[in-house]
């Protein structure tokens, strides 16, 4: 059913695979029930990789407001298979389940937004309470963060900074969290007279420390190699880190490094990472409050986000630049180089 | 002789002195072989025990679905979120649903999740968190597991557990044994251990390893140079701190895992104390960060994906007889966070 929820193009057969999907949420397991009572006080939370850094602070944010009001929390991983999570709200339906968090961006696309509505509203016109984290095209309660204007904001600091030639490592294009991030850097680049789209080069990927190490590389690579990489996301830009500091490329002295979301390793580096500051715990405390309280309705809650300007953004350096053409230069110029301290 | 509504295959396996798996194939009807002889004794106690088959549990096994309940003691830890990884990725490609428990530590709120894994029929329950040294919670959790695995379910645990069942050991007490020992033979004597929370077992096996290296080495382990922390990022600062405050001037301090350990080096950066020129620094797990922070960090390689798929390849094989116990090497990692100890120091 999984795959083919997932694959099915022909309109017939995804109908049918919902129709039972939809109808296997509607009968409910009668041995399930005389086990259960009444709906419990536990909030199912969906997200797509537990691994990520900012997954895991948002469940922590959810967690301390839901274990507070005696809520257990369980969370439930789709590995990224997204059409997973309306069979998840279904599941938590069925084992009546009073809330859920939807912690994963919104997805572009008509399938899975369609399959979502009808199991938010069926959730929900049972006495449930769905809260979705991000720009979701979904007529339920929202906690939203701009990720268009921080994304914008990190990347002015850079053009301020001097900058003219970026990199940009972005995770799953069909995020709305990917488009709403890239979309902000596309605008700031934009008014310092730079075509993103033409000039930059951008590696779209999975919002991982692994890609943001293998797409930092490829950039490193390049005949003209950027001197400001951008990663959408902050796992991306710490896996960018790792790949710099083992070609021996300085941060921010050979070229500069920019993460949003500011999660916790983003401080512990040395230097830290020039990041915009989500506060994740924040937007899983909010989202949870946003669970408990009936009387918000449908309503979106904003968490404010700042620029966190660190250590990992410093002006490019013109000579390199000019120098820089050939790698072998590069090397020479690294080894005469006073190490710092 | 109790209620036969309260007799479990449990009680009936205990009497016959069997596994429960065998117990199970005896009473119902698993087309596995099982011995007459063992037939018979199996048989035998549970007529005397009056033993019923529930059917409502049975009911539950057969509509089992695919999720794997894994339950955690914080879900933020990265300890945790790497474990997470190889669960994941050793169920890619099986339909495998995962859903994740975090009790934060509470025991309550551990027994309350094992119900209610229970209750939404998971195939499989892997108990990621560690251990506890406390022995009615670890009966209140042996009565929850039996049920579970009674219905059919399958129990993997992280660990060392009191609980009989399929278990992923990783080597706590040797690699804390080796990590305190490239310690010592720098030349530290002054050294100072951020411990865990002291009912886990993880703790307890991790802080014996530490002994041990001292006793190796001839010199005495004084257990007031272990300060409390609670293996998050925080205490490792707050505990740092509460060393200096009370005079402590450490020429190494092991943190029992990497988490403490960063926090363990912000709070001495905020001190003025450089790593490893002043003071070394040495932590346990190795998660990502780890490797990134600056000087980085002394420590024991815990394979926590590979942990993770483990379980997983354990949870999926048959039930067998006896309890299959799968040994993990703890490796020291040594980066520039551990050094000698300076001459010009105490």
């Amino acid at each position: 059913v999984n795959r083919t929820e997932n694959r099915a193009h022909d309109p017939a057969v995804r109908e049918r695979v919902m129709d039972a999907a939809l109808e296997l949420g509607y009968v409910p397991n009668a041995a399930a029930q005389r086990l259960r009572g009444r709906r419990n006080r536990t909030v199912g939370v969906i997200v797509r990789d537990v691994g990520l850094a900012a997954n895991a602070a948002v469940l922590r944010g959810i967690r301390e407001v839901a274990h507070g009001a005696n809520y257990l929390m369980v969370v439930a991983d789709t590995k990224r298979w997204c059409m997973d999570e309306p069979r998840w709200v279904q599941r938590f339906h069925e084992q009546r389940v009073e809330l859920v968090v939807i912690a994963a961006s919104g997805v572009d696309d008509t399938d899975y937004t369609g399959a979502m509505a009808e199991a938010v509203g069926a959730f929900e016109a049972d006495g449930g309470r769905v809260v979705v984290i991000g720009r979701h095209d979904l007529d339920v309660a929202s906690i939203r963060v701009d990720n268009v204007r921080g994304a914008y904001d990190l990347a002015t600091s850079m053009l301020a900074m001097g900058h003219r030639r970026f990199g940009v490592i972005g995770g799953n294009g069909k995020l709305t969290l990917n488009r709403d991030r890239l979309s902000g850097v596309r605008a700031a680049l934009a008014d310092g007279g730079i075509d993103l789209d033409r000039d930059v080069m951008y590696l779209e990927g999975a919002f991982t420390r692994e890609h943001g190490n293998a797409a930092a590389r490829h950039l490193t690579m390049q005949k003209k190699p950027p001197t400001a990489i951008v990663g959408l996301s902050d796992d991306l830009a710490l896996g960018a880190y790792r790949a710099l500091r083992e070609q021996n490329l300085a941060v921010p002295r050979d070229v500069s490094l920019g993460g949003i979301d500011d999660l916790a390793p983003a401080r512990a580096l040395q230097p830290a990472l020039t990041t915009v500051s989500y506060r994740h715990l924040e937007i899983g405390a909010r989202a949870m409050r946003a669970a408990l309280d009936p009387y918000l309705g449908h309503d979106a809650v904003e968490v404010h986000y700042e620029l966190a300007l660190r250590e990992t953004v410093a002006a490019p350096r013109e000579q390199r630049t000019h120098r820089s053409r050939s790698r072998s230069s590069r090397r020479t110029d690294e080894a005469c180089a006073t190490p710092r301290r | 002789v109790r209620d036969a509504e309260t007799v479990t295959l449990v009680d009936v396996a205990r009497r016959a002195g069997v596994s429960l798996a065998t117990a199970s194939r005896v009473m119902n009807g698993s087309d596995r072989k099982v011995s007459p002889e063992l037939r018979e004794r199996v048989v035998g106690a549970a007529r005397e025990l009056r033993y019923v088959r529930n059917a409502n549990a049975q009911a539950l096994a057969k509509a089992r679905s695919a999720i794997v309940g894994v339950i955690v003691h914080d879900i933020g830890d990265p300890y945790f979120s790497e474990i997470l990884r190889g669960v994941e990725s050793a169920g890619e490609g099986t339909g495998q649903l995962l859903l994740v428990c975090d009790t934060h530590r509470d025991l309550e709120r551990e027994l309350e999740y094992l119900t209610l894994l229970h209750a939404h029929r998971a195939s499989t329950i892997v108990i990621a968190g560690s251990g506890h040294e406390d022995r009615a919670h670890n009966a209140a959790v042996g009565t929850r597991l039996d049920a579970f695995v009674n219905g059919g379910g399958r129990v993997v645990l992280i660990g060392r557990h009191h609980y009989a069942g399929d278990a992923v050991l990783p080597d706590n007490r040797g690699g804390a044994r080796a990590l305190v020992r490239e310690v010592l033979e720098r030349g530290h004597r002054a050294v100072a251990i951020i411990g865990g929370p002291p009912h886990l077992t993880t703790t307890h096996d991790r802080l014996d390893g530490c002994r041990l290296a001292f006793a190796d080495a001839g010199l005495a382990f004084d257990s007031a140079c272990v300060v409390d922390g609670d293996f998050s990022r925080e205490s490792g600062e707050a505990a740092t701190h509460a060393l200096y405050a009370r005079g402590g001037e450490p020429t190494a301090i092991v943190a029992l895992n990497d988490e403490m350990a960063v926090g363990a080096l912000t709070a001495l950066r905020e001190r003025g104390l450089r790593v490893p020129d002043d003071v070394s620094l040495v932590g346990f797990d190795d998660i990502p960060v780890a490797a990134d922070v600056t000087p980085a960090l002394t420590t024991v390689n815990v394979p926590l994906n590979h942990i993770g798929e483990v379980a997983m390849r354990l949870a999926r094989e048959p039930a067998s007889d006896g309890s299959r116990i799968e040994h993990v090497a703890a490796q020291v990692v040594i980066r520039a966070s551990l050094g000698k100890r300076s001459l010009l120091k105490p």
